[in-house]
């Protein structure tokens, strides 16, 4: 029966509350976002405070984000405030620096000098960081911001509904590129597509959205509404998570179907909301028909249609949370979802192919697990849906089941926010294994592994 | 009808009149309240948290005080904050009503989550106003009540129009952290909430 295990808390805790943790893209490293105005450091060795950020905003910060793209021997984090701004922070990891002075010491050294200034009186490197830019623009309260995976194109949004993106032209220099307004509520968390130049963002007003470039200009190209609730966040899956289903030479007519079906679709995304539904959509690939004999291309109709995308909700993951589900991770390595909110609890799910006869995979105890979803709205044509998977509460091709669940994951403190991480602690067991981090109202950021 | 205040005169209950009793039972209670209006909740687990316990309170530990906090409680909590508007407390003006407050208990065996739920009858059609109204509600329960109390706050239903936006912008909890963190909104708030005179440990207490 798989569990989840308290390994760890990071120390020392935060004294308020902690918002959001972010970790680093290739070193040991968690980025945690504090009400304190600060960004704390921990390490995924020792699970200790390796630095602080501060100084550089006038109110708590509530969201930070690593940028993966870029030199590895640079560390670059940005911080998103609510004092309606964003900062970009850099620390040199190169040989000779930090990074390096750690593993000559076995990673045991803290520095806990600068930690507690929150260098209010202006210095400029504080534990290495460097506050680089501070990016004005929003009109309040910055929610969530993300750097694109392939792209150096850096979305931030806020309550004033908007999103913004900008452009990193040199160091040190951003240009915004688009300033998206056409939410109808604060917009509350941005992702960027693992392979394409799209980006998703959820809002107060219950949708999602999806932009993209059509032609020069940033627009709108997909409009998913359904939940109930504002949308709390929103993430893609890993480029490869159609694999995690398993080889495709063992499956069915059917379950073959519907892997081209994704492949074609690309990353789905899911989302989690207010109204405690945790919901995955797929895009419907397009058939471009072939024109008819003798008519001619009419570049702005087809542009147009090329241009806007629709999505489908494709599945609604088991109801286990009671009250609004905060945040949801879906891991790249083995495609697991977790997800975490007002309740205090961590749910992990994991999907599988449903069984031809209809009885759900795995061990039948019925304990933890729970087959399929909720059952969805009326659906016209079940065999056409079944085959593109693009209903999945009953009936789909895949099923999504609940394979641990915690109580109390922070006492009985709201918890804001739950990411898989890669495990880098003396304790791992084996390679690709992860580690899930939850950040709470108790200023804590807590360390589980998932145990089979 | 005057513009600026939809309901110029208010019905107002006697403060007698009020539901109420005798003492209020003594609840362990967090420190720094009213320092800082944006909840912060410092570690429970060393049981350092309060850093003056009155008498009676030094025998209790946080969060495992016997006596059940009930809904006399949150209504003594909540009615002598002052209206925005007016000079009368929220109980006096039928804002908040002992029969609007109510607790539910725990949903499972495992889980040690409490919900307060109050709604709030508005004096005025003022969507602002009804607004902050409500958050001071929130604010001082957040501040008052244990963590483990989730806090609905609502506009009773039927009774205002712009409810629903009201109802949401109340329950999201990263507007109200924000809202908090507002300088002049946060001047409002407390002195709504500076009128506070109950009885009892948690009256002693804030009232430090």
């Amino acid at each position: 029966m798989p569990h989840l295990t308290h390994l760890a808390t990071c120390t020392p805790p935060c004294t308020t509350r902690t918002w959001l943790s972010a970790p680093h893209p290739s070193l040991p490293l968690l980025a945690t976002a504090c009400a304190d105005k600060t960004v704390r450091v921990y390490s995924l060795q020792n699970f200790r405070l390796e630095s602080t950020i501060g100084g550089g905003h006038k109110r708590s910060i509530r969201s930070c984000a690593w940028k993966t793209a870029g030199r590895k021997e640079e560390s670059v984090l940005g911080t998103g405030s609510f004092d309606a701004s964003a900062g970009i922070w850099r620390r040199w990891e190169g040989s000779g620096g930090r990074r390096g002075r750690e593993e000559e010491e076995g990673g045991g050294e803290v520095d806990f000098t600068t930690g507690g200034a929150g260098g209010v009186d202006g210095d400029e490197e504080e534990d290495g960081w460097r506050f680089a830019v501070i990016l004005d623009g929003h009109d309040s309260e910055i929610k969530s911001l993300a750097f694109a995976p392939s792209a150096p194109l850096l979305a931030t949004c806020s309550r004033d509904k908007s999103v913004w993106i900008w452009e990193e032209l040199e160091d040190d220099n951003f240009e915004t590129v688009a300033v998206l307004q056409e939410h109808e509520g604060d917009v509350k968390c941005v992702a960027w597509h693992p392979t394409e130049e799209v980006l998703a963002s959820g809002s107060y007003d219950d949708t999602v959205r999806l932009w993209r470039e059509d032609g020069d200009d940033w627009a709108c190209c997909a409009l998913l509404a359904g939940h109930e609730g504002t949308v709390w966040w929103v993430e893609f899956e890993d480029g490869n998570g159609i694999y995690a289903l398993g080889e495709r030479e063992e499956l069915g007519g059917e379950q073959r179907a519907y892997v081209d079906v994704r492949l074609k679709a690309g990353a789905r995304l899911i989302s989690c909301s207010d109204d405690m539904t945790i919901r995955v959509w797929r895009r419907v690939p397009k058939e471009r028909a072939a024109l008819p004999a003798g008519q001619v291309k009419t570049a702005s109709i087809w542009k147009n249609r090329d241009f806007e995308e629709e999505w489908v909700e494709e599945a609604r993951l088991p109801q286990v949370h009671e009250r609004p589900v905060y945040c949801v991770s879906w891991s790249r390595k083995t495609g697991r979802v977790a997800s975490t909110g007002s309740d205090g609890k961590i749910v992990v799910y994991e999907e599988r192919w449903r069984s031809a006869d209809g009885v759900k995979n795995g061990g039948g105890n019925g304990d933890v697990s729970m087959a399929g979803g909720v059952t969805g709205p009326d659906m016209e044509d079940i065999t056409a849906k079944k085959l593109h998977g693009s209903d999945g509460h009953t009936g789909g091709v895949t099923e999504w089941i609940v394979v641990a669940e915690i109580d109390n994951a922070h006492d009985v403190f709201e918890v804001n926010h739950v990411v898989w991480a890669p495990r880098a602690d003396k304790g791992k067991r084996f390679e690709d294994e992860e580690v899930l981090v939850s950040t709470g109202d108790d200023g804590e950021v807590k360390i589980w592994t998932f145990d089979i | 009808m005057e513009a600026d205040k939809d309901n110029a005169n208010p019905t107002i209950i006697n403060p007698s009149d009020l539901p109420s009793r005798r003492r209020s039972a003594p609840t362990a209670k967090r420190a720094g309240l009213f320092d800082a209006l944006a909840p912060a909740y410092p570690s429970l687990v060393d049981g350092s948290s309060s850093p003056e316990p009155s008498s009676s309170e030094a025998s209790l530990s946080s969060d495992e005080e016997p006596e059940e906090i009930d809904e006399q409680e949150v209504y003594d909590l909540i009615s002598t904050i002052s209206d925005p508007e007016h000079p009368l407390s929220l109980g006096s003006l039928g804002v908040v009503k002992l029969e609007d407050i109510a607790i539910l208990p725990p949903t499972s065996p495992r889980s040690r989550i409490s919900t307060v739920t109050v709604l709030v009858t508005p004096t005025t059609s003022a969507c602002s106003l009804t607004t902050v109204i409500g958050l001071g509600v929130k604010v001082r329960l957040v501040n008052a009540l244990p963590p483990r109390f989730r806090i609905d706050v609502r506009i009773k239903p039927g009774t205002s129009g712009t409810a629903g936006e009201v109802n949401k912008q109340l329950g999201d909890k990263e507007r109200v952290a924000a809202a908090m963190e507002n300088k002049s909104l946060l001047n409002v708030v407390n002195n709504m909430l500076a009128t506070y005179q109950g009885q009892g440990a948690l009256a002693q207490q804030a009232a430090a």
